[in-house]
């Protein structure tokens, strides 16, 4: 291992003592740290946008390197629990080749073109990874960025291995929240223009010990063809089992046998870039979720073995940083259906704004008009104030509508699989 | 809740960090006690010491509380017969119906009932938390610790203690503050696997009975393993675990446990992954093959591997006593003990070919139940710092005694109490 280490720079972790403590703050004292062999093709955060780009990279020919904070890949998909996939079915590549490993291993949901088992999505993706050649390293956090002059040289990572610099030629931000945008240098845009606020937050959970054909009322199939009443009447029953649910529209998704998905939780007004706000958001999601499901216990038969398997490993966070890139998809974007050369992926996903407000509104806020299919273009994934970054998901380009639309699941994976071969292009 | 972004400022301080300036870090200086680590032994030191008046701070670097339990999926806990906190969780946990297969020194437990509990035992006794904030450095003032620092969403912070304790399992904060440590058995440095548990759904779990441990009967463990090995052979597979354990955990919803991962280091990013990696593989491999075999098996389904690999062997920080296997064998007894261990001797092999030959060897005695001292939970080398759970000070054998949860527990109620106490009376253990 290259064990080289930043001459006269940054940061101690072993003890140093005789640190003076001020009321403005800590002063940290400087310290090597050592590299560790980098990559041509640094991907941060191994959400669907991270996987996509990390292989697209990796097949391109460049040496990919993913790193993720939590312990498996598939971010939201599988650490939060996701289990639906929105804006897959006009995507062709790598959504294709997701869906069809998930179906090898009879990862797909039943009944619902949109859903999958979350646990069968980790594998499929640790092993698509694997065999386009890209290295992972999981329990791994972003925390600086080092530059020489405008372009990217490093990322410095936190993980049981301790603090390291990780170098690289090119850098794709896929940490859903723009972590790595931020710490570079970007400028970036953050929640609603007028009031600050982001779309609520929502944990989601695995449920079972229900039977299929008794509930068949509360959740959706691909031939339901009214998509209201099911959560209408799941909402009902947890009314009537003692609670309210935060999120009004209350959802399962059937993904084998008895196991379901279910979404029922709302955080308003937390900040997924604030540790404190995502402690408390999920503390609180996590005792709504235990007692909706324990007042629909509470009613007895259909409902009378439901239990939760597991809440997800992360709270499932709408919105962050929006980066600035070489070009920001707008609201007008959407209601023009605005096309693009340098499309990578077209969006047909309509506006869908959780509301910021509980106070008006504990759904789908509304708004003015549909959108029409409307195109990406690779400049809303090139980081403008920094060289050698791309984004892809969440944290690319664009404003608040826009995002409520584009940044659905199925659209981060064409992202990603443009960001990661662009590039590997460049090198 | 609604403040504006700081950016600049935060920006600022964490890039001239990584260009080689000296880091200017936000402090917060509001805890009598800070626990590094939410697992079992963490938990117990933030209760307690909350409960005993100080004003408690909890780092944990997952989303929830509860470690090898929650983020583990341990599911299954050894000696737990031990008043206080212990007794407080097995009656909690009944009167949620999240308990299995009792026995009053080990059960099955619902890791999911186990987060919510322990997060709202926390909170009631007033502990301040903050998830997915791992701890990355410690500073000291001459031999005392002082500060800590950690990394979130929040980026990098410090926070200042009158007392801190370690809980992270693996000894992270005794590391990092300059503590010497044992790791593995010396001299050669093997170490104990670590294993990737399931959770996984059945159609019908009682036909399975036959094949999970203390289902059909209290004593009926090893018969159980021995029926479910035949079954893994008849399915064809082989598992790196000797002795591959299913567990009912409730309803359709059993605990599989066929992995282990030799030769990895905790402190080590790249070997855990790895090992994360090839484990999880392994567990769909094996489940797959399970339900290749049709009947009592047909629709066998992973639901979750767990957030978090099982982590047997860490460092073991050096304190002022060091508890060892010649304190298991003759049962040895102190005036300042902290609980009493009578788990027996449980040394994981250490090679795949070890594996073969002997899975679990016991160390060649037989426990007699002995006491840990308050001194083998005291830093050796660093003032203010208390050690629980994994990382407390004794030999490879006998850690391998101590290291299961129901001693850690015990240990983090006796050290929380110790720091508050310390924390309130200005002196130090």
């Amino acid at each position: 291992m290259n064990r080289r280490t930043f001459l006269g720079s940054v940061l101690a972790g072993a003890a140093l003592g005789r640190v003076p403590a001020n009321a403005a703050g800590f002063q940290e004292p400087a310290r090597d740290l050592p590299v560790r062999p980098g990559a041509d093709v640094v991907v941060c955060g191994a959400g669907p946008a991270g996987v996509a780009a990390a292989i697209s990279a990796a097949r391109t020919g460049a040496k990919t390197l993913l790193l993720e904070l939590h312990g498996c890949l598939g971010g939201i998909w599988t650490t939060g629990l996701l289990s639906w996939i929105l804006d897959h079915s006009n995507k062709t590549g790598l959504m294709m080749e997701i869906f069809e490993r998930l179906k090898k291993h009879d990862g797909r949901s039943s009944t619902n073109k949109n859903g999958y088992d979350p646990e069968i999505m980790k594998l499929a993706l640790e092993e698509l990874c694997a065999e386009a050649g890209v290295e992972i390293q999981l329990f791994t956090r972003v925390c600086a960025a080092q530059r020489k002059g405008k372009r990217l040289s490093h990322v410095i990572t936190e993980s049981k291995s301790g603090r390291e610099a990780v170098p690289g030629k090119v850098f794709i931000d896929c940490t859903g929240d723009g972590d790595l945008g931020a710490l570079a240098g970007c400028g970036f845009d953050f929640g609603h223009p007028e009031t600050g606020l982001t779309q609520p937050m929502s944990l989601m959970a695995l449920v079972s010990g229900i039977a299929p054909d008794e509930v068949k009322e509360f959740y959706r199939n691909d031939d339901t063809k009214d998509w209201s009443s099911p959560k209408d009447q799941l909402r009902a029953a947890m009314e009537k089992g003692g609670h309210s649910p935060s999120y009004a529209k209350p959802t399962m998704f059937r993904l084998r046998d008895d196991l379901f998905a279910l979404m029922a939780n709302h955080e308003y007004k937390v900040r997924g870039t604030d540790a404190r706000d995502l402690t408390a958001a999920t503390l609180r999601a996590r005792k709504e979720l235990h007692l909706l499901v324990n007042g629909l216990r509470s009613l007895g038969a259909p409902w009378k073995n439901l239990h939760i398997v597991a809440t997800a490993a992360q709270i499932g966070v709408r919105e962050g940083r929006r980066i600035h890139g070489r070009y920001t998809v707008t609201t007008d974007d959407l209601r023009e259906g605005r096309k693009h050369e340098d499309a990578v992926c077209r969006v047909t996903f309509n506006i869908d704004v959780h509301s910021t407000d509980p106070t008006k509104e504990k759904g789908i806020a509304k708004t003015g008009f549909r959108a029409k299919p409307y195109d990406i273009p690779l400049r809303a994934l090139i980081a403008k104030d920094v060289d050698g970054l791309f984004m892809a998901g969440r944290c690319i380009s664009g404003d608040f509508i826009a995002h409520s639309s584009c940044c659905v699941t199925g659209n981060a994976v064409a992202m990603g699989e443009a960001a990661g071969k662009a590039a590997a292009k460049t090198l | 809740m609604n403040t504006p972004v700081p950016r600049r400022a935060f920006l600022g301080s964490l890039i001239g960090g990584a260009v080689g300036m000296a880091m200017n870090v936000p402090l917060r200086d509001d805890a009598d006690v800070i626990v590094c680590g939410g697992g079992p032994a963490g938990f117990a030191a933030a209760v307690s010491a909350a409960r005993a008046g100080a004003r408690t701070r909890l780092f944990e670097m997952h989303d929830c509380l509860g470690g090898v339990w929650t983020a583990g999926l341990l599911t299954y806990i050894f000696d737990f017969d031990k008043p206080g906190l212990t007794d407080e969780l097995k009656r909690k946990l009944d009167e949620r119906n999240a308990r299995r297969q009792k026995n009053p020194s080990r059960f099955v437990y619902e890791p999911e009932a186990m987060k919510l509990l322990l997060e709202e035992m926390c909170e009631e006794a007033g502990v301040k938390t903050l998830l997915l904030a791992p701890v990355v450095a410690a500073y000291r003032e001459g031999r005392r610790l002082a500060t800590i620092v950690t990394e979130s969403k929040s980026g990098r912070e410090a926070w200042r203690a009158k007392m801190f304790i370690d809980a992270t399992g693996d000894g992270d904060l005794g590391a990092l503050a300059g503590c010497g440590w044992d790791f593995g058995h010396e001299p050669d440095c093997e170490c104990q696997p670590m294993t990737l548990n399931a959770l996984a759904l059945v159609r019908d779990a009682a036909a399975l009975g036959e094949f999970m441990s203390f289902y059909r009967s209290d004593g009926r463990h090893i018969q159980a393993v021995e029926a479910f090995q035949r079954e893994l052979h008849r399915a064809g597979v082989t598992t790196s675990y000797g002795h591959p354990t299913l567990f009912h955990v409730r309803d359709n919803l059993v605990m599989v446990m066929i992995n282990h991962e030799y030769g990895v280091k905790p402190f080590d990013a790249r070997q855990v992954t790895a090992a994360t990696l090839r484990a999880r593989a392994e567990v769909h491999r094996v489940v797959g093959a399970l339900r290749g075999l049709g009947g009592p098996w047909e629709g066998m389904c992973v639901v979750a591997s767990a957030e978090q690999i099982g982590v047997r062997d860490g460092r073991r920080i050096h304190g002022r006593y060091t508890v060892t296997a010649d304190d298991l064998r003759e049962g040895r007894r102190h005036a300042d003990a902290v609980c009493r261990a009578a788990f027996n001797v449980d040394i994981h092999a250490a090679t795949l070919d070890k594996n073969k030959q002997e899975t679990i060897s016991h160390g060649g005695f037989k426990t007699k139940p002995y006491d840990i001292p308050l001194r083998a939970l005291i830093a050796k080398d660093v003032d203010g710092l208390l050690m629980v759970g994994r990382c407390i000070s004794g030999d490879f054998i006998a850690h391998a005694s101590y290291r299961v949860t129901g001693n850690a527990v015990a240990m983090g109620e006796a050290a929380g109490k110790t720091a508050a106490e310390a924390a309130k009376t200005g002196r130090l253990p």
